[in-house]
C-alpha cells in the first residue's frame, strides 16, 4: 500500500484550475519532493490530502483512508504544517502545544512529556512559556514544526516548511527530516520552491507547474531524460516544456 | 470533543485582551450600581410604576441591574467574546493549523462557543456575586433567592448573546459587519425585552424574544415558583440549542 495514493485530483475556484488532474503516490517512509514555483497547486494539494478543502473531482487516499470520507482519520494520522500561517499570540508556546494535544485527545501524562520533549528538540525550551505574539518568525517556525509533530505522526504534510529559516535553522530541520523518515519510517511530503532543499533530502518529486503534473519520478532519472544538470535546470525545463 | 480541549479554550480565552475588556465593563457595572440605586434617574422609577405597578427598593434595584447593567453588558459582551468567532483565526492563518488536526470544523465551533458560554457564565456570576452584597447593603427588604433566581435565567439570555453572535459571524463571514448585526439585534432585543410588561397585548409575542425570557423573573417577584425560573431556562436551552446547531451546519461547509 502506498503512503499516499492521488488520482486524477482536480479543484476549481470558479473558473480557475488550482489543481488539474494531477496523480502520483507516495511510499511509505520516503522523503518525497513536491516542487513548483508560487501557485502552482501544492498548496491546494496538500489540503486536499487533509480534507481541508473539497477536491472538484478525482480522489486521494493517506494510509488507505480517502481524504474526504475519512478527513479525521487522516488527520489523526499526520502532521501539517502550512505554508503561511499565524499561532494564537495570546498562548505560551507550552500552552500552545498543550492545545494542540488536546485536540488529539492526548492525555496529560502523554502530552506533557512529549511536549517537553518537542521544546527540547528544537531549543525552544527557555521560550517556552513566553507568549507566541513576540516570537520571531524562526522561533514561530519550530513551534509549528513542534504541533506537527504532537501526535507523532507517520506522515508529515510541509508546506514550504524552510521558508523564514535562517541557514542554521533549515539545515537543523533538514538533518530532523531525515532522522524522521529513518529512524522512525516517518513519510514526508516536503513542499518547497526552493528546489536545493528538495535536492539535498528527496530521491523522488513531483512538479506541479498551473496545477498540473509536468513531472513524477527519481530525481535522477527526470535529470537525465531531460538532460539537466541541476535541480533548477531540471525545473525550468520542465515549465518551459509545460508553458 | 473532549472536556481538557475546551477547559484549555476556555482558559486561553480568559487569558485574551477582549476577556480583559470584558471584565472592566462588569466591573464598572458593578461599582455604578450602588450609585444608581441610591438616586435612579426618574423615568426608570417612572417606568417601575408605569409597567410593575410598584416602588418596592427591591424590585427597583433588581430592575435597574437587569436592565440597565447586565441587559447591555450580555449584548457587548456577547458581541466581544463570540462576534468574530472562526473569522479572526482564518484572517490570521490559525484557523488552517487547528483544522488540520482531527477535528472537524463543526466540533471546533461548537467547542468554542462553549468556551466563550463558559466565558460568559464566570464573568456573568462573578459580577453578580460581587454585586449582591453592595445591593443588600443599601436596599432595605433585599431578597437573594429571587435575586440569584432572576439572575439564573438571565445567565441563559447571556449565553443566547453568544450563540447568535457567533452564528452571525460564521453566516456574514465578515467581521465588522457580523459584529454590527449581532450587536444591532441583540440591542433591538433588549430595547423590547419588556414589551410584554407595558402593553400586555403583546406579551405571547414577545415571549419569542429571549432575553424576554432571560428578564421573565421580574413579572413574578412576589409569587416565584419552580416554575418561573425552570421554564425560561428550558425555553432559552431550546433556543440556543436551536442557534448553535445552526451555526455548526453554516461551519460544516467552511474551507480554510
Amino acid at each position: 500500500m502506498h503512503a499516499i495514493e492521488i488520482d486524477r485530483l482536480t479543484r476549481f475556484y470558479g473558473p480557475v484550475r488550482a489543481v488539474d488532474g494531477v496523480s502520483f503516490h507516495v511510499e511509505p517512509g520516503e522523503i518525497f519532493g513536491f516542487m513548483g514555483h508560487n501557485g502552482a497547486g501544492k498548496t491546494t494539494t496538500l489540503r486536499m490530502l487533509l480534507g481541508l478543502t473539497r477536491p472538484t473531482s478525482g480522489s486521494a487516499r493517506v494510509l488507505g483512508h480517502d481524504v474526504v470520507r475519512e478527513s479525521l482519520e487522516v488527520r489523526r494520522q499526520c502532521g501539517f504544517l502550512p505554508a503561511s500561517y499565524a499561532l494564537p499570540a495570546h498562548m505560551t508556546a507550552r500552552q500552545f502545544l498543550d492545545y494542540v494535544a488536546a485536540m488529539f485527545d492526548l492525555a496529560p501524562e502523554v502530552s506533557e512529556p512529549r511536549i517537553a520533549s518537542l521544546l527540547k528538540l528544537f531549543g525552544l525550551e527557555a521560550a517556552a512559556d513566553r507568549k507566541l505574539g513576540g516570537f520571531s518568525t524562526g522561533m514561530t517556525q519550530k513551534v509549528g514544526l513542534a504541533q506537527a509533530l504532537i501526535n507523532e505522526p507517520r506522515i508529515l504534510l510541509l508546506d514550504e516548511p524552510t521558508s523564514g529559516l535562517d541557514p542554521l535553522g533549515r539545515h537543523e530541520l533538514l538533518e530532523h527530516l531525515r532522522r524522521l523518515s529513518a529512524e522512525r519510517g516517518v513519510t514526508v511530503l516536503f513542499s518547497s520552491h526552493i528546489l536545493s532543499d528538495i535536492e539535498t533530502l528527496c530521491r523522488r518529486v513531483a512538479a506541479l507547474h498551473q496545477g498540473r503534473l509536468v513531472a513524477f519520478g527519481p530525481i535522477d532519472a527526470l535529470k537525465s531524460e531531460h538532460r539537466s544538470a541541476n535541480m533548477d535546470e531540471l525545473y525550468l525545463t520542465l515549465a518551459r516544456r509545460a508553458a | 470533543m473532549k472536556a481538557r480541549f475546551l477547559w484549555l479554550d476556555m482558559r486561553a480565552t480568559l487569558g485574551e485582551r477582549k476577556t480583559l475588556l470584558s471584565v472592566g465593563m462588569m466591573v464598572y457595572a458593578v461599582l455604578v450600581m450602588p450609585v444608581l440605586v441610591a438616586k435612579p434617574p426618574p423615568h426608570v422609577l417612572s417606568a417601575l410604576e408605569t409597567w410593575f405597578g410598584t416602588s418596592d427598593p427591591f424590585m427597583l434595584s433588581l430592575f435597574i441591574w437587569t436592565d440597565l447593567a447586565m441587559n447591555k453588558a450580555i449584548c457587548v459582551l456577547g458581541v466581544v467574546l463570540a462576534g468574530s468567532l472562526i473569522l479572526r483565526e482564518r484572517e490570521t492563518g490559525v484557523l488552517q493549523v487547528l483544522l488540520s488536526k482531527p477535528v472537524s470544523p463543526a466540533s471546533y465551533y461548537l467547542a468554542r462557543v462553549l468556551s466563550a458560554c463558559g466565558v460568559m457564565a464566570l464573568l456573568y456570576v462573578g459580577a453578580n456575586l460581587a454585586v449582591a452584597p453592595l445591593i443588600a447593603r443599601s436596599v432595605p427588604g433585599f431578597r437573594a433567592g429571587v435575586f440569584f433566581a432572576s439572575m439564573a435565567v438571565h445567565l441563559f439570555a447571556a449565553f443566547f448573546t453568544v450563540c447568535f453572535s457567533a452564528l452571525m459571524a460564521v453566516l456574514i463571514q465578515r467581521r465588522s459587519l457580523a459584529m454590527l448585526v449581532s450587536l444591532l439585534t441583540l440591542m433591538t432585543l433588549v430595547g423590547m425585552a419588556f414589551m410584554g410588561f407595558y402593553n400586555p397585548a403583546w406579551q405571547g409575542i414577545s415571549l419569542l424574544n429571549p432575553i424576554t425570557q432571560g428578564i421573565s423573573v421580574l413579572g413574578h417577584v412576589d409569587d416565584l415558583g419552580p416554575a418561573h425560573v425552570l421554564g425560561p431556562i428550558g425555553i432559552l436551552l431550546g433556543i440556543n440549542a436551536v442557534v448553535l446547531a445552526l451555526g455548526a451546519l453554516r461551519v460544516r461547509q467552511l474551507e480554510v
